[in-house]
């Protein structure tokens, strides 16, 4: 029998990060576009730190600051440790870069380009921004989106040192298959495995669907 | 009248390209001819509000668009700088018609009605611009660029994708909307035969500086004109 409580919390962190992630898509797109080479570099390192840095180390800076006693959760008195707020997070940090590299790889694909096409079309930011912008990078959203929510129901590290991984409250379906195989329950580890595969694939065959209608 | 006073250094690693360009002509159309990367593109890029000079002056019929000693220096959305981009630049999200309304804007339903029909467009205006030839994309780019009714319109060579019936088909095409709307016309093209093509001054180009302008005699334009679209069918040698 599987825990559906792991994944229907899973499931609700990342509906709950949904949203940020979106709108982090947005916000990267509008910087990206026509970017100095200073917003560049710093868009590029918030992009690829959560790839190169480890989760653990992240997780435990997390804990260092949004906990209780850290700095931030003491100054603006609140504490994130063994919360579901403290999972979101860590899931919207886990998923960001992944939506991210894919709103720059869409707007490097001659979108500065069309966005002049639209000034010299007598159209300002905002209007070009909602009405070229967006709709141009409609496919990256959707697989950024799709390889974000892979990446989030992946996410252990992170989930780990923030939630703690606390039976029937933080233990989300990756940290579950670890509990799982803890507990010499190989038949639940192997089913949540199987999910988590099952849909890390349909991921992939969605993307490359997208990518051959684009280029058909 | 249109004057260009456009001085402008472009660093490109270690090299520096300096564009220094001092022209003003009466002619309703003004050819830059030149040489790959002698700042043709650049110019219009200037005039159009896409790059802005370090230091000069553009005015377009007694309208500043950009003085630097009046510190003046209009935004490019509202510079009524129509532009045929040399790679078009069409919204591969919209069809035909949306965008051309794109630029009309959905209050001038009839003009965009007439613009289509004067450009051809009337049969593939629901059409998706991916789906469109290279001669319809240079037809549905000419046409949005008029859409918003421009006091100029800057031309990216506008015939280098082109064979000669396109070529010919483009130029009818500009003929009659010159005729349906006024506006000035600045023309990028590779060669003078291109230039002669059409009515208008020619400017030439040379490492970012203008070394000639000249109106041509019609008799001259005739004549090359001729020969030049016999070269594109490569009936003389």
């Amino acid at each position: 029998m599987i825990s559906m409580f792991s994944l229907m919390l899973s499931l609700k962190i990342l509906l709950s990060a949904v949203p940020l992630l979106l709108l982090s898509a947005f916000l990267v797109s509008y910087a990206a576009v026509g970017a100095g080479r200073t917003v560049r570099v710093m868009l590029d390192f918030f992009t690829n730190m959560p790839l190169i840095f480890p989760p653990m180390a992240t997780g435990f800076l997390m804990v260092h600051f949004l906990g209780g006693e850290g700095a931030v959760g003491r100054m603006f008195k609140f504490d994130l440790m063994f919360t579901r707020t403290g999972l979101v997070i860590a899931a919207f940090i886990a998923g960001f870069p992944f939506i991210a590299q894919c709103m720059v790889n869409g707007v490097d694909a001659g979108l500065y380009r069309l966005c002049e096409a639209s000034y010299s079309l007598g159209k300002g930011k905002t209007v070009t921004f909602f009405r070229v912008v967006i709709p141009s990078l409609k496919r990256n959203i959707i697989s950024g989106m799709l390889l974000a929510s892979a990446r989030i129901l992946g996410e252990v590290g992170m989930s780990l040192m923030i939630g703690g991984n606390i039976s029937g409250k933080t233990n989300t379906v990756s940290l579950e298959i670890y509990n799982a195989v803890l507990d010499g329950n190989n038949q639940q580890a192997f089913a949540f495995s199987l999910m988590l595969f099952i849909f890390s694939g349909s991921v992939f065959i969605c993307i490359k669907m997208l990518n051959y209608s684009e280029s058909g | 009248m249109i004057e260009l006073k456009l001085k402008k250094n472009l660093v490109h690693g270690k090299s520096v390209f300096a564009l220094n360009v001092d022209m003003s002509t009466s002619a309703e159309t003004l050819f830059l001819v030149g040489h790959s990367g002698s700042g043709k593109t650049t110019i219009l890029n200037m005039i159009a509000g896409l790059l802005t000079p370090d230091s000069g002056l553009i005015c377009i019929d007694n309208r500043i668009l950009f003085d630097s000693k009046l510190r003046i220096c209009l935004p490019a959305c509202r510079r009524k700088a129509g532009y045929l981009f040399q790679d078009n630049r069409l919204f591969r999200h919209m069809n035909v018609e949306q965008n051309i309304s794109y630029a009309a804007g959905k209050k001038d339903r009839d003009f965009i009605g007439i613009l289509i029909e004067t450009a051809g467009l009337g049969e593939i205006k629901n059409y998706p611009v991916s789906k469109l030839s290279g001669g319809q994309k240079q037809r549905v780019a000419l046409a949005r660029a008029l859409a918003v009714r421009p006091d100029i319109l800057l031309l990216d060579e506008p015939f280098s994708s082109l064979d000669f019936e396109r070529t010919q088909d483009l130029i009818r095409l500009y003929k009659n909307l010159r005729s349906l709307l006024r506006f000035k016309s600045i023309i990028v093209t590779h060669t003078v035969r291109e230039a002669l093509l059409l009515e208008g001054d020619i400017a030439e180009i040379k490492n970012g500086k203008c070394i000639s302008l000249i109106t041509p005699e019609k008799d001259i334009r005739n004549n090359i004109g001729y020969c030049s679209l016999l070269r594109k069918l490569n009936m003389v040698s």
